[in-house]
């Protein structure tokens, strides 16, 4: 059995530092018992003091609680468990009483807050609710009269001349629009620092950062007239300028769908302020594909989202808002198998197809998920994937270890198209199982 | 004639000076705001929403031969990825001989970073060429950073003359595993106009497949007039029991070491150098402070197999250490012997060497004998280990002891995992204990899952 392979684990620890401290407690000379069964892991660990800690963590969803004074959550004991676990080193054991009975309470609190989801809580005022609602819509009116200033006289000066400016100018706007309460008009802007920072060696910067210019001009025309719009487009730019739901909302009001979930694209980082977990999942039997995506402050866990490079069965809501849909993972019905065969379209124009339908709906939904079948890789340069039609998409760069899985033959590919290169995220060669490109 | 790449053009410039191009009907239904940015609104979500990709007349690439190896288990490819992305190159490198080992190939996703990796790395380069296959040339023809594996792919008897130094040393290991012969004849071919480095190189390469046929070639060697390249021979030729060399270190070994029937050692070192023992690499040049003799009485000792001491005395190493200890000529004694017994990693030898030694002696001893350490090996160097750590319980000479696990974590083979309560590791080296652990433990789980069936 193996619940949450190793790279999930270390993405669990709060920092860096715990990861590390983590992976030196997942030694078994460290832990004198040892045990887990169908529903948790647990141990007693030697440390500094007398009495050894005693360790425990759910599988389910890999909360944990250990008897030592660390504050951080999970703590080293409780990644080096999991770790021992996932390296198939913990024998099956029956639980003792204080892991059932703490097993008992985590089920306890989980009816309960499921409950206290189900029906709202405590029921707010309804009026102040109302209050802090007008004042952020003013808050963003501002933001967006601003950014639409500035907007006009970069068109006046030219791309050329923007793309000469340093990364604090591009910086004092992304964070008044921050100040705006509008994150996502912020982390646009930031794109654009980028595009300009990369101008130098990538040919179609002016075509990237038009590309982004007019995406964000829809984006203050659209809120401008945001009454008059359709409900999901309505929905999507409120996600886009940076407006989130409470899970709790989410988790009551949205569409659930049970399916067999392959994760077949996981970017994390965990180098800035706010660390980032973005998985796309890929539902077997609905055929829908969805984004998980979780945020945690520096030094704060990252909640995991499902095995990356394998399949499970699970239950996800879906947020209202921007496409493809961000979900909410709400229940786990099983551990992460191999991953089978890829799915995906037999031609780029197929697996291309359904971008027009969802700009429609989400004219900002930038970066797609996207599955094709049977593409032959060329190094270029550029670097090129030909689908059997002879048609090709650039990928953003060399990527050997593509190459390597495909020897020059024809590979199933899923990836992400931003509208100028694709980034092949996982691959499968001819009758094999899929991978997960590094 | 394209409306977009037009838009783009009037854009860098920027509206204070070109004129935006005029948009075809179909794209004139935003009415908000400047007219650039209504456009770039517009046309930018047309140009994603009608994307058609390019056709491309590239030439489609040859596809690399089948490899009919077949893979490794999940596990194993997935621990590869894992000690590649911890940069654990000390465990890849024993990764790959125990590739080696199966006759799999190497997982095709690992390996472009493998590849990345070992253009920096001669040792890491030295442990994946025995197991590169056809996919690792097909991909080095693509990226001019991994020429090496064409080269090391293309060497053959017939590159013999014209390789680099390195590349002729990997092929003449490589010919002297199959055809011992053969390898010998690539190195007489070329012996005459070869570098004093390219001699000692091969000579020494001959350790390969060495037999009792290579004795005219070493003897030859044994006449160079470049030191390097005696050394080299004379080291081999110590080996073949059968050899004229061979049988002259014996008699030497003899003449200085006699043993009496009660059990005593009556040592009478080379009063001084002869023209035959400095034709067989005995070195006349004491180092500043040592005595002639006993320099060479040290050279002696050491030229003969490790073997060789236990038949010529009846006497078990111990019992020999034992009884030279009282004579005035112990160190140098001593000092012989580990040098043979290292050179031939001679485990009855090594572990008398090692019984008797204190930390920072069996340190040497221990780095001097390469991984992978044989079973026997393993078991003596443990219990070695173990007792000069629980000696240490005052922590005096932690370092060493650091040292030691340092050692033992690489070299141990896996299943003699030292079998101690963790309380009675000494406090000061629980750190180091626990990362010999995980070491070994990584070690173990590495061996299991290379011999696991691999996925389909």
């Amino acid at each position: 059995m193996q619940t949450h392979r190793r790279e999930q684990v270390l993405a669990m620890a709060p920092d860096a530092a715990a990861a590390r401290a983590g992976q030196g407690q997942a030694v078994l000379v460290k832990w004198p018992s040892l045990g887990h069964d169908e529903q948790a892991v647990w141990g007693e660990c030697q440390g500094s003091g007398s009495a050894p800690y005693r360790c425990q963590a759910a599988l389910a969803d890999g909360a944990s609680r250990c008897s030592c004074p660390s504050r951080k959550l999970p703590c080293k004991h409780a990644i080096g468990l999991l770790l021992l676990l996932a390296s198939d080193q913990v024998p099956a054991a029956t639980c003792p009483a204080w892991v059932a009975e703490w097993l008992a309470a985590q089920a306890g609190r989980q009816t309960r807050q499921t409950r206290k989801a189900r029906t709202g809580g405590e029921t707010p005022d309804p009026q102040a609710q109302q209050r802090r609602a007008a004042s952020r819509e003013m808050k963003v009116d501002a933001g967006v009269n601003e950014l639409r200033r500035w907007l006009a006289d970069l068109a006046r000066g030219g791309l050329a001349a923007a793309q000469a400016q340093q990364w604090e100018w591009w910086d004092l706007l992304a964070r008044r629009m921050i100040d705006a309460q509008a994150r996502g008009l912020a982390n646009r802007v930031r794109h654009l620092a980028v595009i300009a920072a990369a101008g130098g060696h990538r040919p179609d910067w002016p075509e990237r950062m038009l590309d982004e210019i007019g995406a964000l001009h829809l984006l203050c025309e659209a809120w401008t007239r945001r009454d008059a719009l359709p409900p999901d487009t309505a929905a999507a730019l409120r996600a886009r300028i940076g407006f989130t739901l409470a899970a709790a909302d989410v988790s009551r009001s949205g569409r659930r769908i049970t399916d067999t979930w392959a994760v077949l694209g996981q970017r994390q980082d965990d180098e800035s302020q706010i660390r980032s977990l973005q998985q796309w999942l890929y539902g077997e039997r609905s055929g829908e594909v969805v984004s998980y995506l979780a945020y945690a402050a520096a030094g704060q866990p990252l909640e995991p989202g499902l095995a990356p490079g394998a399949r499970t069965e699970a239950t996800v809501v879906l947020y209202p808002g921007s496409l493809p849909h961000r979900v909410l993972i709400v229940e786990r019905h099983s551990h992460g198998r191999p991953l089978g065969p890829l799915p995906g379209a037999g031609s780029w124009d197929e697996a291309l197809s359904a971008v027009a339908k969802t700009l429609a709906v989400d004219p900002w939904a930038d970066v797609q998920p996207v599955a094709v079948r049977d593409v032959t890789v060329l190094t270029g340069p550029p670097w090129l994937l030909r689908d059997r039609a002879g048609r090709a998409l650039p990928i953003v760069r060399p990527n050997w270890q593509l190459l390597a899985l495909s020897g020059g033959a024809p590979v199933d590919v899923t990836g992400e198209w931003d509208g100028f290169a694709f980034t092949p995220q996982a691959a499968a060669s001819a009758g094999r199982d899929g991978q997960l490109l590094e | 004639m394209n409306f977009w790449t037009d838009l783009v053009d009037a854009a860098v410039l920027g509206t204070g000076r070109a004129t935006p191009p005029s948009p075809p009907a179909s794209l004139a239904s935003l009415t908000a705001g400047p007219e650039l940015l209504r456009l770039a609104a517009v046309a930018s979500r047309a140009r994603r929403a009608c994307y058609v990709p390019p056709v491309t007349t590239d030439l489609t690439p040859d596809q690399a031969p089948p490899d009919h190896r077949p893979g490794v288990s999940v596990a194993a490819r997935v621990r590869l990825a894992g000690l590649l992305a911890d940069e654990r190159e000390d465990l890849v490198i024993e990764w790959l001989r125990l590739l080696a080992g199966t006759g799999c190939r190497p997982p095709e996703a690992q390996l472009p970073t493998l590849l990345w990796r070992a253009a920096d790395s001669e040792q890491l380069r030295d442990a994946l060429v025995p197991v590169l296959g056809p996919l690792a040339a097909w991909l080095a023809a693509a990226n001019p950073r991994w020429d090496w594996v064409i080269a090391a792919g293309q060497a053959g008897p017939d590159t013999w003359t014209t390789a680099s130094h390195r590349t002729r040393r990997e092929l003449l290991d490589q010919v002297r595993r199959t055809d011992p012969a053969a390898g010998r004849e690539l190195v007489t071919a070329t012996w005459q106009g070869d570098s004093t480095r390219d001699r000692a190189a091969f000579i020494a390469g001959l350790a390969t497949g060495l037999s009792a046929d290579d004795e005219p070639l070493l003897d030859r060697a044994l006449a160079d007039n470049r030191g390097e390249v005696r050394q080299a021979a004379a080291g081999l030729l110590a080996k073949l029991p059968g050899s004229a060399f061979s049988q002259r270190a014996a008699a030497r070994a003899a003449a200085a070491v006699g043993v009496r029937e009660a059990g005593q050692l009556i040592v009478t070192p080379p009063a001084e150098a002869t023209q035959e023992m400095i034709a067989d690499g005995i070195d006349a040049r004491p180092p500043r402070g040592t005595g002639l003799r006993a320099w060479l009485l040290r050279q002696v000792t050491a030229a003969v197999p490790a073997a060789w001491w236990t038949e010529y005395t009846g006497l078990p190493p111990a019992e020999l250490l034992a009884i030279a200890a009282p004579t005035a000529w112990a160190a140098e004694l001593e000092t012989g012997w580990t040098e043979c017994a290292m050179r031939d990693a001679h485990v009855p030898w090594l572990t008398a060497l090692l019984d008797r030694s204190t930390g920072e002696m069996a340190t040497d001893l221990l780095k001097a004998l390469p991984a992978p350490w044989s079973a026997k090996l393993s078991a003596v160097a443990r219990d070695r280990i173990l007792a000069l750590t629980s000696a240490d319980q005052r922590g005096q000479a932690s370092n060493q002891a650091r040292r030691l696990l340092r050692i033992a974590a690489a070299r141990l083979d896996p299943p003699f995992m030292p079998d101690v309560d963790p309380a009675q590791v000494p406090q000061g080296l629980a750190d180091a204990w626990a990362k010999m652990m995980t070491t070994l433990s990584v070690r173990a789980a590495m061996r299991r899952e290379i011999t696991q069936e691999p996925a389909p």
